[in-house]
This record gives C-alpha cells, sequence and structure tokens, in this order.
C-alpha cells in the first residue's frame, strides 16, 4: 500500500544562493539536472508500476487457466490408466474379459478330455456288443441238435406207454418252444442290439468329427490368450509404472506452480520496495534546499552527507529490487515452460499413446480380439451343448435295451436249464420201466445241450449286463457333460455379453479421453504461449527502474565529489539511521546492514537473521484476547530473512520451511 | 472437508495467489482489498480463518485483527498475518492483537496449505 505519500515533486527551488564559488554553481547546476531527471522517472515509475501490477494479474490469470488445464490433462491421464489397470490390475475390463474367455476355453479342454474317455468307452462297448452279436450263431449251433432229439424222443417213446409218449410229448414241446423263443430273440432283440452297434458307431465317429473340430479351434483360442495374457500383462505393469510416474507428475506440476506463484507475489513485494524509497525522497529533496541554503562550505557539507548516503543506499535498494524483478520474471518463465515440458512429457511417456491406441482401437487390437474370442468361445460352447445332447439322445435308449436283452437271455437260460433236468428225470423214470435205453441217451443229450445253451446264455448275459451298465453310465456322464456345456452356455450368454459391452463402453471411454486429451494438450499449449506473453517485467527492471536508480546514483557520485573538493567526509554516523524504521523488509534490511557496515555505521538495532522474534512464519502459541491455542512448527532451522526468489524446488510437504512461524 | 476462508490484502495479485492456492485444495475463499471492508464484510458472513496483509489503506490488518477478537461472534477463530513484514515490533505487535499467526510474504503454496491444514483439520 502507498502509506509514505510522495509530497517531495516540484518543491525543488529553482534558485542557488550567490556563494561566489563556481565549482559550487556547476555543482548545483548538476543536481538540478539530477532532481529533474530523478522526478521524471518517479512519475514514469507510478505510471509502470500500475502497468506492472496489471501485467502480473494478467499473468496470474493466465496461470490459473494453465493450471486448469493442467489439472484437467491429469486427470485424463489418471482416467486412462484407471481404465486400462482399474483400481487393481486383476479387476480391469480386460481381463476380466480374459478369464471368462480363459475359463470357457478350459471347460472345453475338460470337454475334450471327457469326450475322449467317452470315446474309448463306447469303442470298447461297440466291440462287446459285437461279440455279443457272435452268440446268435454260437447258440443256434448249439441247439440245432435239439431239433434232432426232439425227432427221436418221438421216435423212441412212440412204442412205449401212453404216459411216457404223454411226459415226453410235454418235453418237445417245451423244446419247441424254446426254438420258438430263441427265434424270436435273435429275430428282434438281438436285430436291436445290432442297430445299437451301429448307433454306437455312428455317436463315436460323430464325437470323432466334433471333438476334432472343437479342438482345433480351442488350440487356436487358447493361443490367442496366452498372447493377450502376455500383452496384457506387460501393458498393466507398465500401466503400474506410469500411474507411478503420474502422481510424480502431479507432484513435480504443483511445485512448477508454486514457483510461479510464489514469484507472483514479487509484485507486492517490489511494489512495497518501490514505496520506501519513494518516501525517501522528499528527505532528499529537503537535504538538497539545505544545501543550497548553506551559507558557507561546511554547512553544505552536512546536507551533501546525507544526499550522499541516503542516495547510495536508495540507489542500492532500487538495484536488489531491479535484480529481484529480472530474477523473478526468469524463475516464473522457467516454472511456465516447465509446466509444459512435464505435460508434454506425460503425454509422451506416460501414455505410451501408440501401444495403447493398439489396445484399444486398432483392428487387431485387444478389445476387438477379446470381443471376437468371446463370440468364437460361445459357439464352441454352444457346439459342445449341441453335440453333447444328440450323443445324450441317441445313447440314452440303448442301455435299456441291453438290460431288457439280458433279463430275456437269462430267461432263456432258465428254460433250457430246466429243460435238461426235466429231460434227465423223464429218462431216469423210463429206465426204472427198462423200457427206454433210447430215452435215457438222448435225455443225457439234451442235459448236455442244456448245459452248454445254459454257459453260453450266462456269458452273454454277464457280457450285456457289463454293457448295459456301462452304456448307463455313459449316458449319465454325457448327461451331465450337456447340463454342464448347457450352464457353461448360460454363463457365456450372460457374462459375455455384459463383458462384451464393458469392452466395448472400455474402447469407447479409451477414445474419448484420448481424444479429450488431445485437445487438453493443444489447449495447454495455447495456454503455455499465452501465459508466457504475459511476462513482461523486462521494460520495468530494465528501464524503469535504472530511470529512478541512475539519477540517484549520480547524485550520491556529485555529492561525493564536492565533499572530497572540500575535504569533508563522505561518511556521517547515524546520519541515515532514521530511514531504517521504513526498510521492515528482511531483503531491505539485508541492503541496509550492508551497505551501514560498509559505512561503520551502527547496525544493532537491525533485526538479524538469527533473531527469534525474526522468523517469517510463526504462530503465536500464547495469543491473547482467547485467540486459538497454542500450534507449535518445527523451527529447527535458521530461519531465511529474505524473501528469496523462488528458483528451487519447494521444501517437502512435512517441512513448514523458513517461512512459516506459529507463534 | 472445504472452510471458508477471507483473504485480506490490498495487493490483487497477492489476493489471487492466497485464493488460487486455498482454492485447489477446495476450500471456498471470498476476498476483501482493505482492513474495514473485510470488517464490514464479517458482519453478515462467517468465515472459518482471516488471512490479512498488515499494510493496508482504511484499516489494516493489525487492527482489523483486535477489531475481530473483540467480537464475540468472531470467537477464537484463526487469524493470519501474511505481510511483506519482518519488523520484530510490528509481529510483537499482531500477536497482541491477537493473531494466530505470522506468514512473510511471499509463501510457498506447500507452506500456506500446510498451516491452514494446521489451523483447520477437517
Amino acid at each position: 500500500m502507498n502509506r509514505w505519500t510522495s509530497n517531495w515533486k516540484g518543491k525543488i527551488r529553482l534558485g542557488w544562493p550567490p556563494l561566489g564559488k563556481n565549482n559550487r554553481t556547476r555543482c548545483s547546476a548538476e543536481f538540478r539536472t539530477l532532481f529533474v531527471q530523478l522526478h521524471a522517472a518517479e512519475v514514469h515509475l507510478e505510471r509502470a508500476s500500475v502497468e506492472l501490477e496489471k501485467q502480473f494479474l494478467a499473468t496470474s490469470t493466465e496461470l490459473e487457466t494453465l493450471t486448469r488445464f493442467g489439472d484437467e490433462f491429469v486427470k485424463q491421464v489418471e482416467t486412462l490408466v484407471s481404465l486400462a489397470t482399474g483400481n487393481e490390475c486383476s479387476n480391469s475390463t480386460l481381463s476380466d474379459a480374459i478369464q471368462l474367455v480363459e475359463q470357457s476355453t478350459a471347460f472345453l479342454v475338460g470337454c475334450h478330455q471327457e469326450t475322449d474317455q467317452m470315446l474309448e468307452l463306447l469303442r470298447n462297448y461297440n466291440a462287446q456288443i459285437e461279440h455279443l452279436l457272435k452268440v446268435e450263431t454260437e447258440l443256434q449251433s448249439t441247439m440245432l441238435p435239439l431239433k434232432f432229439v426232439q425227432t427221436l424222443f418221438k421216435q423212441e417213446s412212440a412204442p412205449l406207454g401212453h404216459g411216457i409218449q404223454e411226459m415226453f410229448g410235454a418235453l418237445t414241446h417245451e423244446i419247441e418252444e424254446l426254438h420258438n423263443q430263441v427265434r424270436d430273440i435273435f429275430g428282434t432283440k438281438f436285430k436291436q442290439l445290432e442297430q445299437t452297434h451301429e448307433t454306437i458307431g455312428q455317436v463315436i465317429n460323430q464325437m470323432v468329427r466334433q471333438a476334432q473340430s472343437l479342438r482345433q479351434a480351442t488350440a487356436i483360442h487358447k493361443a490367442k490368450i496366452e498372447a493377450s495374457i502376455e500383452t496384457l500383462k506387460k501393458e498393466m505393469t507398465s500401466n503400474q509404472q506410469r500411474d507411478a510416474r503420474l502422481g510424480q507428475v502431479s507432484k513435480d506440476l504443483a511445485d512448477d506452480v508454486g514457483q510461479i506463484v510464489m514469484g507472483l507475489q514479487f509484485q507486492d513485494i517490489i511494489n512495497q520496495k518501490l514505496q520506501h524509497v519513494r518516501s525517501a525522497l522528499p528527505q532528499i529533496e529537503a537535504k538538497f534546499n539545505e544545501f543550497e541554503a548553506a551559507s558557507d562550505p561546511a554547512a553544505a557539507s552536512k546536507p551533501l552527507q546525507f544526499l550522499h548516503q541516503s542516495c547510495r543506499l536508495e540507489a542500492e535498494q532500487l538495484q536488489t529490487a531491479q535484480a529481484e524483478l529480472a530474477k523473478v520474471e526468469a524463475s516464473i518463465q522457467s516454472g511456465i515452460q516447465k509446466v509444459l515440458g512435464r505435460l508434454t512429457e506425460t503425454d509422451s511417456q506416460c501414455l505410451s499413446l501408440g501401444e495403447f491406441k493398439l489396445l484399444t482401437t486398432s483392428f487387431d487390437g485387444m478389445v476387438q480380439v477379446l470381443v471376437e474370442m468371446i463370440g468364437e468361445v460361445r459357439e464352441l460352447v454352444a457346439a459342445t451343448v449341441a453335440s453333447a445332447a444328440e450323443a445324450h439322445e441317441m445313447l440314452r435308449p440303448l442301455g435299456s435295451l441291453a438290460s431288457d436283452l439280458t433279463a430275456i437271455v437269462r430267461s432263456m437260460s432258465s428254460r433250457i436249464h430246466l429243460i435238461g433236468l426235466n429231460a434227465q428225470l423223464q429218462a431216469a423214470r423210463a429206465a426204472q420201466d427198462r423200457r427206454g435205453a433210447g430215452l435215457e441217451v438222448l435225455s443225457a443229450r439234451t442235459s448236455e445241450i442244456s448245459e452248454e445253451t445254459n454257459r453260453i446264455s450266462e456269458q452273454a448275459a454277464t457280457q450285456l449286463d457289463a454293457v448295459a451298465a456301462g452304456l448307463a453310465e455313459s449316458v449319465k456322464t454325457l448327461g451331465q457333460l450337456h447340463a454342464d456345456a448347457q450352464a457353461q452356455q448360460t454363463l457365456m450368454n450372460e457374462q459375455g455379453r455384459t463383458h462384451e459391452q464393458a469392452l466395448h463402453a472400455f474402447r469407447d471411454n479409451a477414445l474419448e479421453t484420448l481424444r479429450a486429451m488431445g485437445a487438453s494438450m493443444d489447449d495447454i499449449r495455447t495456454q503455455t504461449h499465452r501465459t508466457l506473453e504475459s511476462v513482461r517485467f523486462a521494460e520495468f527492471h530494465q528501464v524503469t527502474l535504472p530511470a529512478l536508480r541512475t539519477p540517484l546514483a549520480a547524485i550520491a557520485g556529485v555529492a561525493e565529489q564536492w565533499l572530497e573538493a572540500h575535504g569533508a567526509g563522505t561518511v556521517q554516523a547515524s546520519l541515515i539511521d532514521g530511514f531504517k524504521r521504513d526498510y521492515t523488509m528482511a531483503s531491505e534490511h539485508r541492503v541496509y546492514e550492508g551497505f551501514a557496515s560498509a559505512d561503520g555505521l551502527s547496525v544493532s538495532t537491525a533485526p538479524t537473521a538469527e533473531s527469534d522474534a525474526n522468523r517469517e512464519i510463526e504462530l503465536f502459541d500464547d495469543p491473547p484476547a482467547g485467540a486459538e491455542p497454542a500450534l507449535a512448527l518445527p523451527v529447527g532451522q535458521t530461519a531465511e530473512t529474505t524473501p528469496t526468489v523462488p528458483d528451487a524446488t519447494p521444501a517437502s510437504a512435512s517441512d513448514l520451511g523458513a517461512n512459516a512461524e506459529l507463534f | 472437508m472445504a472452510k471458508t476462508i477471507l483473504t485480506v490484502d490490498d495487493a490483487t495479485t497477492i489476493r489471487k495467489m492466497v485464493s488460487f492456492t486455498l482454492k485447489g485444495v477446495g476450500h471456498e475463499v471470498i476476498e476483501a482489498p482493505d482492513g474495514a471492508i473485510a470488517f464490514n464484510l464479517l458482519q453478515s458472513r462467517t468465515v472459518d480463518l482471516v488471512i490479512t496483509d498488515v499494510h493496508m489503506p482504511n484499516m489494516d490488518g493489525i487492527d482489523l485483527t483486535r477489531r475481530l477478537r473483540a467480537l464475540p461472534s468472531f470467537g477464537k477463530k484463526p487469524i493470519l498475518l501474511l505481510t511483506t513484514e519482518s519488523d520484530p515490533a510490528k509481529k510483537a505487535e499482531g500477536r497482541a492483537a491477537g493473531a494466530t499467526g505470522w506468514i512473510v510474504k511471499p509463501f510457498s503454496q506447500e507452506q500456506l496449505l500446510a498451516i491452514v491444514a494446521r489451523l483447520l483439520p477437517s
């Protein structure tokens, strides 16, 4: 604020008392010229200060916009990395989709293994059925002699009594019935068994064909999935690294912006310094008037000593302000360039856009591959369902046929066994009457045929039992396979579509984010140039401030020459001590201390860097009047008393720094 | 949690930088160009923290602090003096007036945010 209102302008006395010395006249004239320059420079300074503030404000406004663009860009990058990796890598859209395809492919591989086992069993069953079909011939040939036995029974029993004839008549009738049953069995059931054999053969052929086709397709998908997983893993690893880099970029950006923010505060700092310099000018003018009014050189020396010291001091203060402003300008420009540099680096390094585009948008990109894989695997699972259903439907009735056949063969076997026993019994009774030696032989033969037929039938029945049980198990397994395949199909239908939608949404989001990032980078570049263009402080520190400093330094020089010419000392202790009151900023103290020290003046009252009271940020620990309770900051560091121009990375977050002091 | 902070400074750039810094972490920031306007504003608005310059026209930061501390409604709310001043006497004056802390310009964003976080824990 302007609390030291300048009031010296236009008050310089242009008249010069006739002291009678040429050098004094010349000196006076030089002073007047310099004061006119000083006055003009100060007038210009007022205008330029207003302009400088406007430029600082313009830079602030542009910086806010640049920071907003930067924040948006960083958020977009975060979104992109988050899209690719998810909060946790295992939960990303891509890996979820891969997991589904992987699981379904594993299911298909499991189906292949079960199909192979099933084929092995079916081939075995068919071999057994083939063997059973030969039983027909064996039984026919075994039972063929019974026809002759039947005729011979009739012949042998004919001469015997009516009772005997009836007995053997009944026996021959049973043999006849058995023949009829065997004919029926071979005519129908074994025909069906033959058909079963053919059906199983068809099932085997069909399963082999489908298994080959599915195996090939699954192998292709497995290879694709493995390649995709590898790519994804690489991508995720690289995205995690990007994520870490992104965190660092955000922090670095905050540091860069912080550097600019610190620089922009120097408008206020420099403005106050200039007000302090301007507040000294009326005293300088007053001393000049004293000099002109002095009646002799001795009386003129004292005001000139003041002029000499004060003008040198103010020139040095201006020199400091000039250097600070130049440094601030460079610091702000460098901060803005760093912001652009970091964002550009983020754009190129953090995203590896080429890779990501390939991953998301290209025809062969992972999204496309995954969507296609989901579709293909879904079809494969559907084919497996159909195949299992068909095989299941074909095999299901076969198990019951085999069971029926077993029962029939066992009944036939039992019947033959009874015929054999009956023949033996009748032969024994005929032998008791000593009338049927021939019948005894025939009965023995019937019994032998019966035993042989029984053996063959039992063997066939046992095999049929095994086939029936195996087929029933195979039907059950196929039913389970069918049910599992249906469940997998349902999963693929539900989750597959969800994942397809998620993948499409992922790609759309990624594309939109990439597009937005491109737009943001354009905005950032444009805004960076705008912000850089707004940083135009050079005229102020290269022209305006030197224009004020130069006449001050020259006045000091003229005063020094005069004082030396008249044998007066250039320094008088404590002459300008009053100025110290105005040098309330640490950097001003430092300039004053340096100046006073060089001139052998007392600096005891100036604040020192070591002074605890001079810490630049402080929270009062014992605030009066009911203020907030104590808050202490770490103060283990030496306080820096100069408001430094930012040119380095600020302290860590846990360090409140030399600028902070909590009372 | 977002807090409401009043920044008082006759230098527009400083007000902008304080506002920019604090809004960046979600606080609401209102501005006043001098102590008198700030004091009037606080008759009708409630804030959680005041960050004020020392040297300002109409009413300086120390006077503003003193007057706010006299208001029962303002209570123990923190007041930070943000100034170019390094004068120990001035600092002591601020402390006596009831200020909570003293920050010398230029502040770093990190430092200001750390101090505000201490004074206004969420």
